[in-house]
């Protein structure tokens, strides 16, 4: 198979991945998973509130 | 439109009452979804680019301030303002909302690139703090037009201000920290917040002085108090323009004022005032505030074309946070112009649907829902034609002429964010709230009803008397600016459709719109 | 000790805006001049044939109508005025010294203003809002001097044919002062282990000198004086606790005696509305006009929290310290109005700084406009006054030890 071939097909698959997590918003329900952990470390965090 | 009456879908369908993220992205149609998936790719792109190559320091800032978590959703923040988006104005509302994200994402990087609490031994970074100042939020860094080579990086619309846009539940843990310590719950949150900030030690520390301001109202003057002791060990300045800004005679001492913020700049960082730069600048600053004039004047006509948050957030954005300095911004803007006098003379020409209804928003919006007026025209038709906090500063600045441009920059940031409506006496708030009516040809104002804002709630009821005596149907929405447990969004909601039911006895356009529960979501 | 001669008296005039004195004064031809905030030079309010009227709103129990105009997160001392203004009370007024410093006063007076409540025939009455910068320097001096003499002394002059020259400044500073040094030797008693005066009878004498015309009140004043210095007082002290209180507005001198009824005596009384600041002379020389002096004084001595620049604060906190180390209070009470935004942020400062910093117990409270027999506010101070009790105690069984 000539090279431009596999190109296009890699280029292709990329896409089609790509935008399947753009139509399920899979970054997004990633970023949620993410940002709960986040947000529970930093509630488990001990901080002094002072002035 | 995005509401099929056949199936019976509607975008409320993208909710879930028991996740943040939607259930999935919208089908707009072959072309208008792949300009929105190109354009997802833009900014995840652009992030991955400017952000991907300090991996360690992102994770660092994720892990030492609990407020960069937000920016984590801010592809979320341009999915819920275009949900339903078609067309032109899909279009507008991108390239709105991706100037704000550039200018963001960039401002970001600066910050974690020079933050003494992430990167501590750096001398790299220690350089770069040398060289920047921190501003508070609603400080005129407009004055940073004459240091063209001293870099200013606004902490608390970093900390604070942006995220509680992008992000609805971003700020209640550093207004709960103020609580903890004796802030009654009746002040305004924003000023908590950021106050609540500095008392859990959350700010960047990316700079070697300290710019802040009497700016817009108590609650931020209150917060000056708390701020400039978080940074007692840095020098610091505050400027304080006049209140009654309507009259000629107090500028006077507004531009005294304004050279002593300037000689403070010019001692800390060894450098003098450039005119040339601020010519530059304040060129640069003109020619944002026509393409923002001539953006309201097409939404006076019958076919307005941006409208809503992409008009204003990125009016505010450019002023507030990139003073009208940021190149990528001014050329969005002439990009959008273009666009928009195209769509213009298309909608006249073909005699295009007109706004189902037209209404102006007024008074301090609520952070946690900066897409409400998307919401209204989906949901019931109403579009927004225009938003006070918008209206800001919009006149010239005297090319030339040095002490009337100083006169001018005054003026400018007299008239920022907040302050053009809330300062300078009721004519401002009250009579100039009837006048848009009349300029803007609409009988709607949705009246945002901060619950904490003494300042506007001050003339409550002389905007009842005036709206009725005029025919105006005033909706008052009420909201706690960044605090949506005293007012959630969906009790907005629920506020705008009893009045659009019982008074002005309409159907909804899109019921899945009507009630649905978006509590969990950023 | 026996009560004072005129005490009955000068709390029947505190019973209305519009009492016996104003009245008398606005037959015989004077001009009656309303302000609130301390931020309004009071003295430039009585030059001439003017008298300067503190504005109270006493006996307030409903403000629907306020509440209506002006929201209910609204501070209450500024809608209880609005709901007086509404219904008249002040209608004897021929000027509003209004100032733009906090956002619920301002809008209170815009309102009054927007809504005629001076009546629709006074076509020389005025109302103004005074730009009152955040700072006290020389540029600061020169803005407020500027607006003064644009907003308040043109309109006298011009509406009222009154005389603002330099001499009747200097006129008006002369019998403002008079009035300042009887209050400050009635107020130096407090020091005293056992006062001849208590707080409640020194608010009450600081009310009618910010409410009546000083010409009128002055004599009666000079006679409590002597009263008071000639006064026996209980050889055994009928107090625990000595404090200063600290705060906003208090223009009710009950919410005094309801601290005074909890076993403690307040010595010293820096809050607006009170002495401190607004009872001190203001000492003018001959090197500069009398406008100016005046407008830097009031700059220099105002104690609100507005002023936001650092060594404004310090001078707060620092005057504090002050006020409790010479009048020799066991503790501070630090009180605000509900609602007040500036105080609310000072509260949370001082409830930090005071005791650490400073070594100086407080309470902080926040209470409605009228207070009242209010329990809750009888409850935290009588918990506070146990605590200082029970501190001194253990201090006095260390020292034993």
């Amino acid at each position: 198979m000539a090279w431009y071939w596999i190109v296009l097909i890699v280029v292709a698959a990329l896409f089609g991945l790509l935008f399947l997590a753009y139509m399920t918003n899979a970054d997004m329900k990633l970023i949620e998973k993410l940002y709960d952990t986040l947000i529970k470390y930093h509630d488990s965090k001990t901080v002094e509130e002072k002035i | 439109m995005a509401y099929d009456p056949k199936t019976g879908k509607g975008l409320g369908r993208f909710y879930d009452a028991n996740h943040r993220a939607f259930r999935k992205r919208e089908w707009r149609g072959f072309r208008d979804t792949l300009y929105d998936f190109f354009r997802w790719l833009c900014l995840y792109g652009f992030m991955a680019v400017k952000l991907g190559c300090h991996p360690i320091l992102m994770v660092k800032a994720m892990l030492r301030y609990r407020w960069m978590v937000s920016y984590l959703t801010a592809a979320h923040m341009v999915d819920r303002h275009t949900m339903g988006l078609r067309g032109k104005e899909l279009r507008y509302a991108h390239n709105q909302f991706f100037s704000v994200l550039h200018n963001s994402v960039l401002g970001v990087r600066d910050i974690i690139v020079r933050d003494e609490n992430l990167r501590p031994h750096s001398k790299r970074a220690a350089k770069l703090r040398e060289n920047t100042v921190m501003f508070d939020e609603m400080t005129p860094h407009l004055i940073m037009m004459g240091f063209p080579t001293v870099k200013w990086i606004d902490i608390a619309m970093f900390a604070i201000g942006l995220p509680s846009e992008v992000d609805q539940n971003a700020s209640m843990y550093y207004i709960d920290a103020m609580e903890h310590l004796g802030l009654p719950a009746d002040v305004c949150p924003e000023p908590a917040a950021e106050s609540g900030c500095a008392v859990v030690d959350d700010y960047p520390r990316v700079g070697k002085c300290y710019f802040t301001s009497s700016m817009p109202c108590d609650g931020a003057i209150s917060q000056t108090n708390i701020m400039t002791r978080h940074f007692k060990d840095l020098p610091s300045f505050q400027i304080t323009p006049p209140q009654r800004v309507n009259e000629p005679e107090v500028q006077t001492y507004a531009v005294k004022n304004l050279k002593k913020g300037i000689a403070f700049l010019e001692q800390q960082f060894n450098v003098k005032w450039d005119w040339d730069a601020f010519w530059k600048n304040a060129e640069m600053y003109n020619e944002s505030s026509r393409c923002m004039i001539e953006k309201w004047d097409v939404n006076c006509t019958d076919y307005p074309q941006v409208c809503g948050a992409a008009l204003a957030l990125q009016r505010e954005y450019e002023f507030m946070a990139a003073a009208c300095m940021d190149e990528f911004m001014l050329k969005t803007d002439r990009r959008v112009t273009k666009m928009m006098l195209k769509g213009y003379e298309q909608d006249k020409s073909a005699d295009a649907n007109k706004p189902k209804y037209r209404c102006i928003v007024w008074a301090c919006p609520a952070h946690y829902y900066t897409n409400f007026t998307y919401w209204t025209q989906h949901c019931w038709g109403v579009t927004c034609v225009n938003d006070m906090e918008a209206m800001l500063s919009y006149q010239p600045i005297t090319i030339g002429d040095k002490d009337q441009a100083l006169a001018d920059l005054v003026r400018c940031y007299e008239k920022m964010m907040m302050r053009s409506h809330t300062n300078g006496g009721y004519v401002n708030l009250l009579d100039e709230c009837w006048k848009m009516c009349e300029k803007f040809n609409v009988n709607i104002v949705v009246m945002y009803d901060h619950v904490s804002c003494k300042n506007v709630g001050g003339l409550h009821g002389l905007f009842e008397d005036q709206a009725r005596e005029r025919g105006i149907h005033l909706i008052w929405i009420p909201h706690d600016v960044m605090d949506p447990r005293t007012v959630s969004r969906r009790e907005m909601r629920e506020a705008f459709n009893q009045y659009m039911i019982t008074v002005l006895r309409e159907e909804p356009l899109d019921p899945s719109l009507l009630d649905y529960e978006d509590a969990r979501s950023w | 000790m026996k009560e004072l001669k005129h005490l009955i008296y000068f709390e029947n005039l505190l019973e209305d805006a519009n009492n016996e004195l104003v009245r008398k004064a606005e037959a015989e031809g004077a001009i009656a001049i309303g302000y609130t905030c301390f931020h309004a030079p009071e003295v430039l309010l009585n030059l001439g044939s003017c008298f300067s009227v503190r504005l109270r709103a006493p006996h307030t129990n409903s403000m629907e109508l306020a509440t209506y105009y002006m929201a209910n997160n609204s501070c209450e001392f500024s809608r209880a005025l609005l709901e007086r203004a509404l219904e008249g009370n002040y209608s004897f007024l021929h000027a509003v010294a209004g100032v733009d410093v906090c956002e619920a006063n301002n809008r209170a007076i815009e309102n009054m203003e927007i809504m005629h409540m001076q009546g629709e025939d006074k076509e020389k009455f005025f109302y103004c809002n005074l730009d009152i910068p955040y700072s006290d320097d020389e540029d600061c001096v020169e803005h407020i001097r500027e607006q003064i003499s644009r907003k308040i002394l043109k309109p006298l002059r011009e509406n009222y044919g009154v005389d603002t020259s330099d001499a009747a400044i200097r006129a008006a500073v002369r019998e403002h002062n008079e009035i300042c040094r009887i209050l400050t030797e009635i107020g130096e008693l407090r020091k005293l282990d056992c006062p001849p005066v208590t707080g409640y009878e020194f608010a009450v004498l600081v009310l009618v000198s910010y409410t009546c015309p000083k010409r009128l009140i002055l004599p009666l004043l000079q006679e409590t004086l002597e009263e008071i210095k000639a006064r026996q007082v209980d050889p055994e002290k009928n107090y625990w606790v000595r404090v200063a209180v600290v705060g906003s507005e208090i223009d009710d001198p009950n919410l005094i005696r309801l601290i005074e009824s909890c076993g403690a005596l307040v010595v010293a009384d820096r809050f607006c509305y009170g002495s401190f600041p607004g009872r001190q002379e203001i000492v003018l020389t001959e090197q500069e006009d009398a406008l100016t002096q005046v407008c830097r004084w009031y700059l220099q001595n105002t104690e609100c929290p507005r002023q936001s620049a650092l060594h404004r604060v310090k001078y707060r906190n620092d005057h504090v310290a002050q006020l409790v180390r010479e009048f020799k209070a066991d503790g501070a009470i630090y009180e605000q109005m509900k609602f007040c935004t500036y105080w609310s942020y000072e509260r949370v400062i001082a409830n930090q700084i005071m005791p650490r910093d400073y070594g100086i117990q407080i309470l902080s409270i926040d209470r409605p406009y009228i207070v009242g027999q209010s329990g809750q506010l009888r409850t935290r101070v009588q918990a506070f006054v146990e605590s200082i009790e029970m501190k001194k105690l253990r201090a006095a069984q260390k020292e034993e030890k």
